[in-house]
């Protein structure tokens, strides 16, 4: 019995041998890491299809996971020397995992390939840059944009958002746009998201303050500019009445209230549109550029790709990475999912050509990114980020209402601990 | 025959020391050791003493997680213990009917997935929706934000830990009661002890090394919870649902600081520890039948 199970073990391991010898004899094999969502995944399997047909010696095995376990299994896996050889990544992971050295310096790469980098939009390169070279190249470029309900609108007799809308024609809108019953409101004006801290840096950007010193030593947003936003996001809560507290909005995610129709406007980015033509398909909705005070301020949101540092097959890895920037794939991803605009300019340039530039849902957006910026993104983004999400909570919540001023400092004292560390 | 080997009894022991020593000694010690280290899990691990310790104690929203803590076990042991305890007493009646299905529907929380129950009492919670609010405005009680008011977040959660333990220590308790035998309560009768007497002078003392066990279990449980709030308020809102564990899985998962969150992870160690042996002395004494 024993020397039977013995011997069909060994016999199954030299037959598995001998298969994956036979397959794989002159092909490299790289792992590519992916997050998304089932559309953006089909599109990332119909890229390594067409990458495979046009690489046969190089097997690409695709893997998938949660955009919130991406990071773990990156540093995990890093630690255990088996990491994925090609990942997808957000904004907020690029310069924290360069830092750490997980990723592959690419900046050799593109030396060699000027044509190709110079091609990219300068501004969102930033997000994955860090100590002057680029550890990962973006792959989906965003920004904010004011998304408003139009059939809300028409009902409350408020006319459209324009580019040229200012705080205050903004706040007196939402005010007439907020509808109460019995005391009660059933429709908000506007919803504010105050758990990321890139919302609050673009309403600090407006108001003509900065978000980090020139070198990123400090945070620097406890500043008059810092107080006028904030005091401004209390005005629309407390004085206009027209957007629910943070504790009141936490019930219900504000893309989610806003495809729901129970609020008029938000601010958020293109990647509500596939959800909202699939989901909310009678929503009629319009976009405006961001309404602004002193300045106008947007920020660079980007999903990149990059390397990681141990990978073996550092060629065949570059390729992926390369063949994933080319025109084709770019446009393909914006063709199908509608979501995020291309990185490149040749692609967006084509796009616009075709189309694009006719297209009101893309516009202002697009517009946006003239006047849009990488400067939030930190290598400590992700222990910086609650910090300022507490204080900024701590400041408008209606039990707590801590002196703007005072949320600020603490925030910014805090912050800086960690980043003089 | 009988023993014929003294290396028998541990060949037998053998497959659970092996389980024990590789997921829970090992992992201790290696967590004890990387308590003296700063590590972000990618750069070799450097060794700085007790430098973590020290920050831990400068660190305020660890002392708050401290705080945090102590104040959910204190409340979910007190009121779990003592309904788990009333009602393991009433189900242990005779005449009560449908014994069996009481106790399964109280045990029930107990075998159901904390991350399922945090999911519908978030929705039970919800201010707006909610059934506790529904239930309130049937009473024309004011309405509560629940979860997403500072003040009642915390109490919020200890709502839901009552109710998920109390079935688990009734279960237990009622053992204990069907241990007890049936002589000392006759005996009691006869001389006449009232149902105070005898719950205070037999069912009680004699209760006591089940207490201690549950009491110990429960508060060391309190001190372990982490999915509820993982799931309900991610420690928020500002801080007041921050606890021991979620701050661990925080700096090690989150912000990679494997150091740091394993010195966390023995001082949380150290007040069980302690709690424990206080528990321990305080009941021991008791124990005298």
């Amino acid at each position: 019995m024993k020397r039977n199970v013995l011997l069909t073990s060994l016999m199954l391991l030299l037959v598995f041998s001998l298969v994956s010898v036979n397959a794989f004899a002159a092909k490299t094999t790289i792992r590519f890491n992916f997050f998304g969502n089932l559309n953006e995944i089909a599109v990332a399997k119909q890229w390594v299809k067409s990458f495979e047909a046009k690489n046969p010696n190089i097997v690409v095995d695709f893997e998938s996971i949660g955009s919130n376990e991406i990071s773990t299994k990156m540093l995990t896996s890093n630690a255990g020397g088996n990491a994925p050889d090609v990942t997808r990544m957000t904004h907020a992971y690029g310069q924290s995992w360069a830092s750490k050295g997980i990723l592959l310096d690419l900046t050799p790469f593109l030396k060699r390939e000027s044509k190709f980098y110079n091609d990219f939009i300068a501004g969102p390169l930033d997000i994955y840059k860090y100590n002057g070279k680029q550890y990962g190249l973006p792959h989906t470029l965003m920004c904010r944009g004011l998304l408003y309900n139009k059939d809300l609108f028409d009902k409350a007799g408020v006319k459209y958002p324009t580019s040229d809308w200012k705080w205050t024609d903004f706040a007196t809108a939402a005010q007439k746009l907020t509808v109460k019953q019995d005391g009660r409101v059933v429709q908000w004006g506007f919803q504010l998201d105050p758990t990321v801290p890139g919302m609050f840096a673009l309403f600090l950007e407006q108001a003509g303050g900065q978000f980090f010193n020139q070198k990123k030593s400090k945070v620097t947003f406890d500043s008059p500019a810092g107080v006028e936003a904030l005091q401004f996001w209390h005005e629309l809560i407390y004085k206009y009445e027209a957007s629910p507290s943070p504790s009141v909005g936490s019930q219900l995610n504000h893309e989610q209230a806003f495809k729901l129709g129970k609020v008029a406007m938000i601010i958020s980015g293109p990647w509500n549109r596939p959800v909202l033509e699939s989901e909310a398909p009678n929503l009629h909705y319009g976009v405006a550029e961001l309404p602004y005070n002193k300045t106008r301020s947007n920020n660079y949101l980007a999903d990149g790709i990059g390397i990681w540092a141990g990978t073996k097959n550092k060629a065949a890895a570059w390729k992926l990475v390369h063949f994933i920037m080319e025109k084709e794939q770019q446009n393909l991803w914006w063709n199908t999912l509608h979501s995020h605009f291309p990185v490149t300019k040749s692609s967006l340039n084509e796009l616009m050509e075709n189309g694009l530039k006719n297209d009101q849902l893309a516009m202002p957006f697009i517009k946006g990114l003239d006047y849009s910026k990488a400067d939030v993104w930190n290598p400590r983004f992700l222990e910086l980020q609650p910090i300022l999400v507490r204080e900024l909570q701590a400041a408008l919540d209606e039990g707590i209402k801590k002196d703007p001023q005072k949320a600020l400092n603490d925030a910014a004292k805090d912050m800086n601990n960690i980043l003089s560390e | 025959m009988i023993i014929a080997n003294k290396k028998t009894p541990y060949l037998f022991l053998s497959g659970s020391l092996i389980i024990i020593t590789v997921f829970k000694i090992i992992p201790i010690l290696v967590s004890l050791i990387m308590s003296f280290y700063k590590w972000d899990l990618v750069s070799n691990p450097v060794f700085i003493g007790t430098k973590n310790f020290i920050d831990l104690f400068k660190d305020k929203i660890f002392l708050l997680s401290v705080y945090n803590t102590f104040y959910y076990s204190l409340g979910t042991t007190v009121f779990s213990v003592i309904i788990g305890l009333v009602l393991a007493l009433l189900l242990n009646k005779k005449w009560i009917k449908g014994k069996q299905l009481f106790r399964s529907l109280f045990f029930l929380p107990a075998i159901c997935s904390m991350v399922a129950i945090s999911m519908i009492w978030m929705w039970m919670f919800d201010p707006n929706y909610g059934f506790f609010n529904y239930l309130l405005q049937l009473v024309h009680l004011p309405q509560l934000r629940w979860l997403s008011d500072p003040n009642m977040a915390m109490p919020s959660l200890i709502l839901l830990a009552i109710w998920a333990n109390i079935g688990y220590n009734m279960v237990l308790f009622i053992a204990g009661l069907q241990g007890i035998p049936a002589h000392l309560y006759e005996a009691a009768q006869i001389d006449g002890a009232s149902h105070f007497r005898q719950l205070w002078h037999i069912t009680l003392p004699l209760l006591n090394p089940v207490t201690f066990f549950v009491v110990t279990m429960q508060i060391i449980r309190s001190f372990q919870v982490f999915s509820q709030i993982y799931v309900m308020t991610q420690g928020g809102p500002v801080n007041k649902t921050q606890v021991l564990v979620y701050y661990l899985y925080q700096n090690g998962f989150e912000w990679f600081k494997m150091g740091y969150a394993s010195s966390i992870s023995m001082i949380l160690l150290l007040i069980v520890f302690l709690l424990t042996i206080i528990q321990n002395k305080l009941f021991d004494d008791k124990i005298a039948y």
